[in-house]
């Protein structure tokens, strides 16, 4: 991140952190605020697959634990908002690593095939503990608890998940130039020559792992106050493979394809059901998939990086730790 | 002093006796060499101490410390590092950030706080630059240090694989056949660079190479390895002369 | 609730019924993985492209349901066939899969399920019994003519094809898988073996997908539960062997039944992935590792 980068960044974010309520619908504000928690969910799932390499198939389950527990809580307990908030990071991070004890043992698909046991489970759960989640018909969410602050209004909501949608952006960005950073990249590229000088593999990925199930946690949470309602398809098996899709085609390595892969997996299928074309969006989720592997392997993002890096004639130089 | 002691270790692989019964004392900051024909087990042996392969009998022993059953990474915080045969980089890094990859066995501050970016992270960080354009100094590709691994020449690759073992100021480095593809003046830099780091940082350092004159230049005392046993050790211009050496050895096509 | 030797016999002959139509499914997900390295995540979806695609033809009036199946068939053949040749190869051209192929077949997988639903429709249907009616009993047990037929069928496809890897075709096939470049090298021509390959792990797709099909009432993600278990049959038994995934497939059918049988339907499912992860967590590193590198 260059200082050029974050002068520009910091009134453009206060620009759009200002016009975009008034300028908005409420029903587009709120498109726009699932948009930005779907875009943590993503940066995390971006940690985990993107830079560590592993095929995660439950995160819309850690989305769900996030959202779920975010509606019991503060319908039960009645948590004001920076409570609730750590809270639900306390959950996801200790179910993360029970989770992780026999997860971290394998790789690959087995791995993958572990987090989709794990998220099959959870929504077992969410049918069966009815008392608790309202099974299928659904768990009604009570509005945030501010204090003084309106919790049921969508400008704060979109405030409030655009705050830590730039804080969960800033941590992806930096994570690489950090030592378990360039772990991750080691144990992506080769998991022999990480061991060679001395990454702890298991730690490693344990990072990666709780990283993930945190941010979409957090995700989780504001989907959860911005819909008022929850049920459990929104989290299920399919949910996690559009969520790689959507990383996939933004571009997995970097933290503007996760943003990318945000826009494609909220904003696109309004427009679409705006138009009446439902499920043009599986469809296109299916085309867009072939396309870009065969095509682009690094997503869109990755295309415009090489449409700048052409513009500039230079060799890439100082300093820039962070992928933009 | 540091010392590594081998003994009567053997490794199979299936039926196959890779080594067998092999004892050998290492000890000091000196410059040993391991030779010997293809299929004597020096890559084995090399395998063994880094803690690659399991051991079938026998022990190893790292300044007075039994390892045979420590992990890689134990033994690579102890400060026992390895280089491959082929060299192992992170193609689309850049050199600098290749070696920076060796600092992972150095302590530092927790991930959370790296991650966090606590002022003892910019402090570790400025200090792992530091160290990493002092290596890229020693190895001479200062010039190249932010360029692409992948477009590099296999002789400078494989410098850089050696400055990534170096960062963790190693007490011991294992090379294995670090000369390998490299063409004549990579060879002569490279020997320049083996004797310089040796000079400059104190560690024992242990060479598996084909090619006589490296070793000759560079290794002090050598080790003779034949069909998975020790079969002659001393210093190295006095072994590279005994008769049933060059026998076994001088037997494969070699270069000078 | 008693566990009489009959109840005990029902539930066992019906999960080694089920169990066979894993065993079929994870056939078809072997081959291909043996001779691609690429693992069909779509495998499912063929099979129900090939139900669906039957039943709209059959109800349609258009041809007599013998040659719906078999027109439904040939479409997951080809379909197979085509995801070989247009991405899988290409892919392989390029080097190693690297993953790719999952994406890649998770793309199929996508779209064959977004053509159900455009062209079909999403709520679920019923398709015909398929012998599905036709009861045998002996003494209280009861198995229908389907799945008596599909259990010895399967068998049969499973014995049929572990004699056929001993053959000459056979052994062509594991040198594709192991080593192209030497199976070049004897004059087997590796890319009609994978062609041929993938096409029967089509047919064999489209053969579990019609017959799940006349045991339920399907929908567009009915192949679901079927594909995720024979995965995690695959998956533990290792997707580079035969014997034991397959054995495992049985395994897991039986114990799923049984736990359904004894603690109610709800939790069978719930039992299976319970298992999974007691599984991974408990089983030695040593049947856990995968490949590893080769330690030069």
């Amino acid at each position: 991140m260059t200082r050029r980068t974050i002068l520009i960044a910091i009134p453009v974010l206060i620009v759009v952190a200002f016009l975009t309520p008034t300028l908005l619908s409420r029903y587009w504000l709120f498109l726009v605020t699932s948009l930005l928690a779907y875009g943590i969910a993503l940066l995390g799932l971006k940690v985990l697959l993107g830079d560590a390499g592993q095929l995660s198939l439950g995160q819309a389950a850690f989305v769900g634990i996030g959202a779920y527990s975010a509606g019991i809580l503060s319908d039960k307990f009645k948590l004001t908002f920076p409570y609730e908030l750590l809270a639900v990071m306390l959950v996801c991070g200790v179910i993360a690593c029970i989770i992780a004890i026999p997860a971290l043992r394998v790789s690959g698909l087995r791995f993958a095939l572990l987090t989709l046991a794990f998220g099959e489970l959870f929504q077992w759960f969410l049918r069966e503990a009815k008392g608790l989640t309202g099974g299928e018909q659904g768990l009604y969410v009570p509005p945030l608890l501010l204090g003084p602050i309106d919790g049921k209004s969508q400008t704060t909501l979109f405030l409030i998940t655009l705050l830590l949608a730039i804080i969960v952006s800033v941590l992806a960005l930096h994570l690489p130039s950090t030592k378990v950073g360039r772990a991750m990249a080691a144990i992506r590229e080769s998991r022999l020559a990480a061991e060679s000088v001395g990454v702890s593999i298991w730690r490693t990925k344990l990072f990666a792992f709780v990283f993930a199930a945190v941010t979409a946690g957090v995700a989780g949470m504001m989907i959860a106050h911005s819909s008022g309602s929850l049920s459990p398809t929104s989290f299920d098996l399919f949910s996690s493979i559009y969520l790689i899709v959507a990383l996939i085609l933004g571009g997995l390595r970097s933290v503007l394809g996760a943003w990318i892969g945000a826009i494609y997996l909220v904003i696109v299928p309004a427009i679409f059901m705006q138009f009446g074309f439902e499920s043009v969006y599986v469809v296109l989720s299916g085309a867009v998939l072939l396309i870009v592997i065969m095509v682009f392997p690094s997503g869109i993002a990755g295309v415009l990086k090489n449409l700048v890096n052409r513009r500039t004639t230079a060799p890439a130089v100082q300093g820039t730790e962070a992928q933009g | 002093m540091t010392a590594i002691t081998v003994k009567d270790l053997s490794v199979q692989f299936g039926a196959l006796r890779a080594l067998s019964d092999v004892s050998l004392t290492l000890e000091g900051t000196a410059r040993f060499g391991l030779i010997g024909p293809n299929g004597a087990g020096k890559t084995t042996l090399l395998n063994a101490i880094a803690g690659f392969v399991p051991v079938a009998t026998g022990s190893i022993e790292f300044d007075g410390r039994d390892i045979t059953k420590d992990s890689i990474q134990s033994r690579v915080e102890r400060g026992l590092i390895r280089t491959f045969q082929t060299a192992r980089l992170l193609e689309e890094e850049t050199v600098e950030r290749n070696i920076l990859l060796g600092c992972q066995s150095i302590h530092g501050p927790g991930s959370v706080r790296q991650l966090l970016g606590f002022r003892s992270y910019w402090r570790w960080n400025r200090d792992a630059r530091r160290r990493a354009q002092e290596i890229e100094e020693i190895l001479g590709i200062t010039g190249v240090k932010d360029q692409r691994v992948s477009t590099l020449s296999s002789g400078t690759r494989r410098l850089v694989e050696v400055g990534r073992a170096l960062i963790a100021s190693p007490k011991v480095l294992l090379l294995d056949e670090p000369a390998a593809g490299l063409d004549f003046s990579e060879r002569r830099h490279l020997e320049q660079v083996l004797l310089r780091v040796s000079q400059e940082r104190d560690l024992l350092m242990v060479l598996i190479e084909h090619d006589v004159s490296i070793v000759r230049t560079v290794c002090e005392y050598t080790f003779v390895l034949a069909e998975g046993s020790l079969l002659e050790q001393g210093a190295t211009h006095e072994v590279l002369d005994i008769p049933s050496v060059r026998a076994a050895y001088f037997g494969e096509a070699l270069n000078a | 609730m008693d566990v009489t030797l009959d109840g005990a016999l029902q539930v066992t002959l019906a999960g080694l019924a089920t169990g066979s139509v894993y065993a079929l499914l994870l056939l078809g997900i072997l081959i291909v993985y043996r001779v691609s390295k690429a693992v069909n995540f779509a495998q499912g979806q063929l099979g129900m492209i090939a139900a669906y695609v039957a039943w709209a033809l059959f109800t349609a009036g258009v041809m007599p349901i013998w040659l719906a199946l078999i027109v439904g068939i040939a479409l997951a053949a080809l379909l197979a066939f085509l995801t070989d040749r247009i991405f899988i190869e290409r892919l392989a051209k390029r080097g190693s899969l690297e993953g790719q192929d999952l994406v890649v077949t998770l793309g199929v997988m996508l779209l064959l399920t977004a053509a159900a639903e455009t062209f079909i429709g999403s709520q679920t249907k019923s398709f015909t019994p398929l012998g599905n009616d036709v009861q045998f009993g002996f003494r209280t047990v009861t198995l229908n003519a389907n799945q008596i037929v599909v259990l010895v069928g399967t068998i049969i496809v499973l014995v049929a094809f572990a004699i056929f890897l001993k053959t000459r075709p056979g052994v062509a096939m594991r040198a594709s898988a192991m080593n192209p470049d030497l199976a070049r090298s004897f004059g087997v021509n590796v890319s009609r073996v994978k062609a041929i390959t993938w096409t029967i792990s089509g047919v064999l797709a489209a053969l579990v997908g019609i017959v799940l099909a006349s045991r339920l009432s399907v929908d567009p993600y009915f192949m679901t539960p079927f594909l995720i278990s024979a995965f995690i049959a695959g998956i533990i038994g290792g997707l580079d062997r035969f014997a034991a995934p397959i054995l495992i497939a049985f395994g897991l059918a039986l114990y799923q039944n049984w736990s359904s049988f004894l603690f109610g339907s709800t939790a069978g499912t719930a039992s299976l992935f319970i298992l999974v992860i007691v599984l991974l967590a408990v089983l030695p590193k040593r049947f856990l590792d995968e490949r590893r590198e080769s330690r030069a």
